[in-house]
């Protein structure tokens, strides 16, 4: 990344690396600074912060684009599981994404839909520490 | 034999209705030797042969049964395979009652001889005893790509391989068999005969490559530069339809697809050994009533669903499902509101369904189909509390290959338009079959068209320079 950045930031939650404290913070100073004309945002990485990145370049009318995650099984347009809704209408994240206009995103169904195996996450995890896959 | 014997089939054992919505094993046991020997008796080896019109592949059905009355099983197998690929499958799926024995003669006035279960039974019986591979000519030193692998790609595949060409299939899941593996459920084909066909067709010398999505990793024009010298595309009728109404994408709405695959190719029921869980509520509506939704809603009873509900907005008489898949689910307690629309789904706060809002519907005029357009009642709108929804109103031709093959003429639903015969489609070299020209239809009709592409696909490339 830093090799193809003219500017590079880093940031972290505990300080390890670059500054401690959020992307946003870091992407709001350089807004709040904006010497020059920014004219596009790409945000990858969880859901919250990609929200949080939308909001904040919404203020600024900057065109951003986030790379959406939603649960996916097949990955081929077949079954659906990847449902987002963007602009209000329903798209499959896998083949018509997955990168879309963050400011048109329905972040929180996106998140209520991530949220759908979390029990049988818990438990695929469970079982794993039991066996390491034996059981397979 | 006894006027009785006659008229009506030798029935086929099949699991208890209350034992099998316990578990995933087939349902229907197929005949024992015996079995098929006096059903096979039925048959009266017309001269005029109507049966064979209704295969789609044309099967030569009284040559095979002759042989099977004269216990020469393996032979009666080889016979159904110089023209039909895949008869442990098609034994077991093929829609018979509409094709082969809808034209048996003993059907005018009794009940047609179950060529269906005779197909099943020598295909079994040659499993068991060693396939034999057909010796498979020198290569002629030209590539065929094949996209897809169900039972169109793998057909043609199979018979450009025995042409003497080198074939490479295409894949975008991780494993071979289209539908045969993530769509039809493991109680009425079991996966370990989709695999054993398939690894008779590898033995053909065919190549399969997976996870290998044909226009995100590489396009046709990117295979055929590579040196591919003809193509044949055969992706299916894979893009769910949903319904389009408020709340579909809440948590707990599967499209059957998705369903399915997590079920059937992903082995679901055997979470967490398996890897891909499923969620099911305790009251499951299936909103549709061809197979696929019968294939969900005996899924859900298995999987430990109390109560699984079909949502059809027509009457029985409508219902597009085979009347077995039907009465097989009626018996294990799936339960039928026909003349039901689904008008919205509602959610909880967590954005989970709920339940869904119907309107009762009633018959009327008949409509482009032929079938009695249904027509709301007004005012008739009811709440049914259920906590999953399965949507099966269709499929459509998946678009990724139309999308990135600009010259390939397409139609209605996104179908590759392809000469019905040779398969020829716009775009020179290349060939489709299947439900991707379809729309979705048939198993056998899939293969049919493997198999007469082959054929042009030979004739293309013997001409070609
Ligand atoms: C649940 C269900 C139950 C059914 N039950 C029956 C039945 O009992 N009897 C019957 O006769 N028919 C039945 N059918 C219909 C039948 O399965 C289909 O008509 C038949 O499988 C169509 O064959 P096909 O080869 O054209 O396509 P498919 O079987 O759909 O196979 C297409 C393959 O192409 C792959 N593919 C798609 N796009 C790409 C790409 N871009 N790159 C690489 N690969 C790609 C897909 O992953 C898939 O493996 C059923 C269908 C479903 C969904
Ligand atoms: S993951 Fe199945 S359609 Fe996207």
């Amino acid at each position: 990344m830093r090799s193809v950045s003219d500017k590079f930031y880093v940031a972290t939650d505990d300080g390890s690396k670059g500054r401690k404290g959020l992307v946003t913070d870091v992407l709001k100073e350089i807004l709040d600074k904006m010497s020059e004309k920014i004219n596009i945002v790409f945000a990858i990485g969880p859901v919250l912060m990609m929200r949080a990145v939308a909001e904040l370049t919404r203020q600024h009318e900057i065109k951003t684009v986030v790379s959406l995650n939603p649960i996916m099984v097949d990955g081929t347009g077949m079954c659906g599981a990847c449902r987002v809704e963007v602009g209000g209408t329903t798209k499959f994240a896998c083949v018509d994404g997955p990168d879309f206009d963050a400011h048109q995103v329905d972040f929180d169904l996106l998140m209520k839909r991530q949220k759908m195996f979390l029990q049988e996450e818990e438990r695929a995890r469970e079982c794993w520490h039991k066996c390491r896959g034996e059981c397979k | 034999m006894t006027e009785k014997a006659d008229k009506t089939r030798v029935p086929v054992s099949r699991q208890d209705p209350e034992e099998r919505v316990k578990n995933f094993d087939e349902v229907a046991l197929g005949y024992s030797e015996e079995q098929a020997l006096a059903e096979a008796a039925r048959c009266r080896q017309c001269e005029k042969q109507p049966c064979r019109e209704g295969c789609p592949v044309g099967v030569d059905i009284p040559g095979f049964i002759k042989l099977l009355k004269e216990k020469d099983f393996l032979a009666a197998a080889k016979k159904i395979k110089g023209a039909n690929n895949l008869p442990a499958i098609c034994g077991r799926v093929c829609p018979q009652e509409d094709q082969c024995e809808k034209y048996c003669i003993l059907g005018k006035r009794w009940e047609p001889l179950a060529i269906g279960r005779l197909e099943r039974f020598v295909a079994d019986y040659e499993r068991r005893h060693g396939v034999e591979i057909p010796p498979v000519p020198a290569p002629l030193g030209r590539k065929v790509a094949v996209i897809g692998s169900g039972p169109a790609g793998l057909t043609a595949a199979a018979d450009l391989a025995k042409m003497g060409y080198s074939v490479t299939v295409f894949e975008a899941l991780h494993e071979p068999g289209g539908v045969l593996v993530y769509g039809i459920p493991e109680f009425r084909l079991p996966k370990v005969i989709v695999k054993e066909e398939i690894d008779y067709i590898k033995k053909l010398g065919v190549e399969i490559r997976t996870d290998f999505v044909v226009g995100k990793v590489k396009s046709i024009d990117e295979l055929m530069a590579g040196g591919y010298d003809a193509v044949f595309v055969g992706t299916g009728a894979g893009l769910p339809s949903f319904m389009g109404i408020p709340g579909e994408n809440l948590s707990g709405v599967y499209s059957a697809n998705e369903f399915l695959t997590r079920t059937n190719l992903m082995k679901a029921y055997k979470f967490p050994e398996c890897d891909t869980p499923v969620k099911l509520g305790r009251r499951v509506a299936v909103i549709g009533a061809g197979n696929v939704a019968m294939d969900s809603a005996r899924c859900a009873l298995r999987l430990g669903a109390e109560e699984v509900f079909i949502v059809y907005r027509r009457s029985e008489a409508e219902m597009p499902a085979r009347k077995e898949e039907i009465e097989n689910a009626a018996e294990e307690g799936v339960q039928f509101r026909l003349l039901t629309a689904p008008r919205r789904i509602i959610g909880n706060s967590g954005g989970w369904v709920e339940a869904i809002e119907c309107l009762k519907m009633e018959l009327g005029e008949p409509d482009e189909s032929g079938r009695r357009r249904p027509v709301p009642i007004e005012g008739s709108e009811y709440v049914m509390e259920v906590d999953t929804v399965i949507v099966a109103i269709g499929q459509n031709p998946n678009p990724l290959i139309s999308q990135t093959t600009p010259d390939l003429v397409t139609g209605k639903h996104g179908i590759i338009v392809a000469d019905p015969e040779t398969g020829e489609t716009s775009k020179k070299g290349v060939f489709a079959g299947g439900d991707i020209v379809t729309g979705a239809a048939t198993v056998i009709s899939a293969m049919g068209a493997g198999k007469r592409t082959a054929v042009a696909i030979d004739k293309y490339l013997r001409n070609k320079p």
